[in-house]
């Protein structure tokens, strides 16, 4: 659905270049819901601004269904446009159209069908968005989540290929973002629509995306399936933004990790392995006593996983035994201490 | 009040004047318009970081809008009299004062509505951009709609400015307020008069005033 190849950017910024994206190549197919984290300032806003090109790229090439869209004409670039919808973190729509005339807005643009056909269209996408009660109101009489189904809606309306989602959920209380988030999952399931996001929320991605890119300095540092990116970050850009997650970094602050006077073993699992009860198991199998030190167990989209930190107590032999034990049942061990 | 003889007055006269002035400002607001808001939209559109990007045609519109805003508006009036003969016949009355007011207005509006397209959220632009609007969709679909409690502001101070114009028409035999204030009540010394033409002025712009902020209130979604 979308290549990237080799993408540079470089803006002048009082005269001086400050390099925003550099040598950005990657792939999105069809279908997945594809998430980029990074910081603020990393670049990854300008990068998915490139995707419809409200950014120019210096150089590279990105091809979006087999097209290269940097050598479009202006008239065909506007046609592309039309097939990639984008939801923004300001939701920004016009102030001066109720909620149902901003829906209704790209499809006068291209001047599609009848004011009825319309209008029947506007329903369609008022209802799919549960905004159907709202319909002739104005965006000002609207909440944040209210407002950026509207700019869902309206991204929506000429029936897209790709949405392209910027910060979409990063002015949103933490209720209305997971409403937000199950609402981009339905359409992308049910519309069989890719999805592109950028985020500097993990928890972003890992509610919603297939694949991660994490980007850094304006490159791309780590890429992946989240569940590996997420659960076995190699790069410090991504450890540090797990960890702001999992509290993986509470422990540090806590002492715990010190005043431990047994092994320390970080365990993550995915999967089924998730509902079974492997640390009573291998206590009872092993003869080995623990105590929890910390614990997430969640899910990664529908993958449940979990990430525990135990202390085990018990004989050097047994507790080598126990972790080829573990890993048989496809646990992951990191030993802290 | 001593020494004040109201029977002097004309009320005839005055609503005649009244009158002058009232369609002076109603055809060159109506022109002013016409040539102004375009003129506004284009030094927006010109200007650095917009759609039509052009910092050559901005600084040479902007210059002539700076050389017309410097000129005092009764100089502008001497300075245009052969230009307006030619233009509408005549230089004097109604017809006469127009083509004076619509130069000296048009620029100031056109700032004015610069001004107010300024205040359109960029994000919103570009919204409609990532939709694939051109850009003439672009102006008549978002800036013009999104702007209309500004423009209509706008709108408003330009009306009442023209007023004040008028008024000042008169010293070259402009018609209307103005001219009836300076024969009678300057050159005459019937300060009758000038009071009369004083409060009704006042009441014009105050009027305007009203009816320009209750169109913005109603307009404005904000």
């Amino acid at each position: 659905m979308i290549r990237l190849e080799n993408l540079e950017k470089t803006f002048i910024v009082d005269g001086r270049s400050v390099p925003a994206l550099r040598g950005i190549s990657l792939d999105v197919p069809a279908g997945e819901v594809f998430g980029i984290i990074g910081r603020s300032g990393a670049g990854k806003s300008t990068l998915i601004r490139m995707l419809n090109l409200l950014e120019r790229p210096d150089s590279g090439r990105i091809v979006i269904d087999g097209q290269d869209v940097t050598s479009l004409s202006e008239t065909a670039l506007r046609g592309m446009r039309q097939q990639v919808g984008m939801v923004f973190q300001h939701f920004n729509l016009l102030s001066s159209r109720t909620v149902a005339e901003n829906v209704r807005l790209p499809l006068e643009l291209i001047r599609s069908g009848s004011r009825a056909e319309q209008n029947a269209r506007v329903d369609e996408l008022l209802e799919l968005v549960g905004l159907a009660a709202h319909r002739d109101k104005y965006p000002s009489q609207l909440s944040g989540g209210q407002k950026q189904r509207v700019g869902i809606a309206r991204a929506l309306a000429n029936r897209p290929k790709l949405l392209l989602c910027d910060e979409a959920t990063s002015a949103l209380d933490p209720q209305t973002t997971q409403s937000i988030l199950d609402l981009i999952a339905d359409i992308n399931k049910q519309l069989k629509l890719t999805v592109v996001l950028i985020t500097h929320e993990m928890g972003v991605i890992r509610r919603i995306a297939d694949r991660v890119a994490v980007i850094d300095g304006g490159r791309i540092v780590e890429i992946g399936p989240v569940a590996e990116v997420f659960l076995h970050p190699q790069q410090s850009a991504t450890q540090s933004m797990v960890a702001e997650l999992s509290h993986a970094d509470e422990l540090e602050d806590s002492g715990l990790l010190d005043s431990a006077s047994g092994a320390v073993w970080r365990l993550t699992f995915v999967g089924a392995t998730t509902h079974e009860p492997i640390l009573f198991d291998t206590a009872h199998r092993y003869g080995l006593s623990f105590s929890l030190l910390q614990g997430t167990v969640s899910r990664l989209k529908d993958l449940p996983y979990g990430q525990l930190v135990v202390e085990w107590q018990g004989e050097t032999d047994k507790l080598a035994a126990a972790r080829e034990g573990l890993a048989a049942r496809n646990v992951v061990v990191e030993v802290l201490r | 009040m001593m020494g004040l003889d109201w029977s002097i007055l004309d009320w005839g006269e005055i609503g005649l004047a009244s009158w002058d002035t009232l369609r002076m400002m109603g055809w060159s607001l109506l022109f002013t318009v016409v040539f102004g808001l375009p003129l506004g939209v284009l030094l927006f559109l010109t200007s650095r970081r917009q759609l039509l990007q052009n910092n050559w045609l901005n600084r040479a519109l902007s210059f002539i809008a700076n050389v017309l805003r410097s000129l005092p508006f009764l100089i502008l009036l001497v300075v245009m009299i052969p230009l307006t003969a030619w233009l509408v016949g005549t230089s004097l009355g109604v017809e006469g004062a127009i083509p004076p007011l619509v130069v000296g207005a048009t620029p100031f509006f056109a700032r004015l509505v610069e001004n107010a397209l300024r205040e359109v959220d960029r994000g919103v632009i570009e919204a409609v951009q990532s939709l694939g609007a051109t850009r003439w969709q672009i102006v008549w679909k978002v800036l013009l709609p999104e702007a209309r409690p500004g423009l209509l502001a706008a709108l408003t101070v330009t009306a009442i400015t023209l007023v004040s114009y008028t008024a000042m028409s008169g010293v070259i035999g402009g018609g209307g307020l103005g001219d009836l204030a300076i024969r009678y009540g300057y050159q005459r010394f019937q300060t009758e008069v000038m009071i009369v033409t004083v409060v009704i002025l006042i009441v014009l712009v105050q009027l305007l005033q009203m009816l320009g902020d209750w169109l913005v209130a109603r307009v404005s979604k904000k």
